[in-house]
């Protein structure tokens, strides 16, 4: 397990809590017909470019775009294996503030 | 318009319950203070616990009778419900006592017998006891309070239905641990086996209690509540604070009485406007 990593009982859709009956017990309304949640991630300029990139040469939107990209990736983690190369940085150590 | 009626509520003990419920409650009377167009909005604390802190957590002396009372029929709501202190005029509750416990054994007992009493006589056994609206038919003056804020015991046992009836919604506080977020599932299973049955019920908001921002697994859990239940549905954390703590043990205050400048006090003060939002 990752250092910082913690099981955390709610990640776990099969224990019989899912996001779906979270929404049921909260009242709360997904946002697009009842299929989709929204949900804000940041992008890089340059994948934000190839997304609409893709999305106009397949004549799709720029969210069923998105969705479909994440899937491939999805798809590749999950069923083949693909793990992303991971990136070593330089941490600069930094003192502890006592008194803040 | 009837007021609203929150259930403060979590199978866990130990999770700020009667202090989500008092502050809350006093939160929110403070903000119908003296409102926009003149008038004064109040509000009521229903003590649903039998170890009766919430007229101790606001330094009040509990009287008699109570809600034991009010629910075996012995009083009526305006005979034990009690001002909350002078420096809060608009502010009422209805404390409880270990008499509670023992009026819940009564009570039980006599639904039983009804429904005994119902299958001898030949009929089908009922689907809806009275013990099942108890809180419907004895607090239905509570709607008058423009908001009633009920602090619940760990085990509501034969009181849940009813507390679900009556609850216009529920505030879960939540201590983000792993046993915190455990108890969090149990808990939603439980609104959803209520709502199965026709209750119409929803955990409007989760609290997380006790938050120490530095703590890597708060985070992680938080961030879990957010992403399960919607960042909308979980109030901002309320930060572990000694202030929370000193605070009814000086002269029964909450916390934002007592440091409103306290990470607490600001943190609950962000609660009250969500929840004063829905009168």
């Amino acid at each position: 397990m990752p250092q910082g990593k913690f099981n955390v009982p709610l990640d776990d859709d099969d224990d019989g809590v899912s996001r779906s009956d979270a929404n049921k017990a909260t009242k709360r309304k997904s946002v697009v017909a009842g299929n989709y949640i929204r949900r804000t991630f940041t992008w890089t300029p340059k994948q934000l470019d190839l997304i609409d990139r893709v999305a106009k040469e397949n004549g799709f939107s720029k969210n069923a775009t998105a969705r479909w990209l994440l899937d491939v990736g999805l798809s590749s983690y999950l069923d083949e294996g693909v793990r992303p190369e991971l990136e070593e940085k330089e941490v600069r150590p930094e003192p502890k503030i006592k008194f803040e | 318009m009837a007021g609203k009626v929150y259930a403060v509520m979590n199978r866990k003990g130990g999770v700020g319950k009667t202090t989500t419920a008092v502050t809350l409650a006093v939160g929110l009377a403070r903000r119908m203070l003296g409102g926009g167009n003149g008038q004064v909005g109040y509000a009521l604390v229903v003590d649903l616990d039998p170890q009766g802190n919430v007229a101790a957590s606001l330094g009040v002396k509990a009287k008699k009778p109570n809600i034991a009372d009010l629910l075996l029929g012995r009083a009526k709501i305006k005979e034990c419900v009690q001002g909350a202190g002078e420096q809060r005029p608009n502010l009422f509750i209805l404390p409880s006592d270990d008499s509670l416990a023992k009026a819940k054994m009564q009570i039980a007992a006599l639904d039983a017998a009804e429904t005994l009493a119902a299958r001898y006589e030949g009929g089908d056994l009922p689907t809806e006891t009275r013990l099942n609206s108890l809180l419907e038919d004895k607090l239905a003056q509570a709607r008058k309070f423009d908001f009633t804020i009920i602090d619940c015991p760990p085990s509501l046992d034969i009181l849940a239905k009813a507390v679900f009836r009556f609850s216009d919604g529920v505030i879960v506080p939540v201590k983000p641990d792993y046993l915190g977020a455990e108890g969090t599932k149990q808990h939603t299973k439980n609104i959803l086996e209520a709502q199965s049955e026709g209750i119409d019920i929803y955990a409007n908001w989760l609290v997380p209690t006790f938050y120490r921002k530095r703590e890597l697994l708060a985070n992680q859990v938080l961030d879990s509540l957010r992403n399960k239940y919607g960042a909308d549905r979980v109030a901002p954390p309320i930060p572990q604070a000694v202030a929370v703590e000193q605070a009814p043990a000086s002269g029964g205050l909450t916390v934002i009485e007592y440091d409103p400048s306290s990470p607490a006090s600001v943190a609950y003060h962000q609660l009250v406007e969500m929840v004063y939002a829905t009168r």
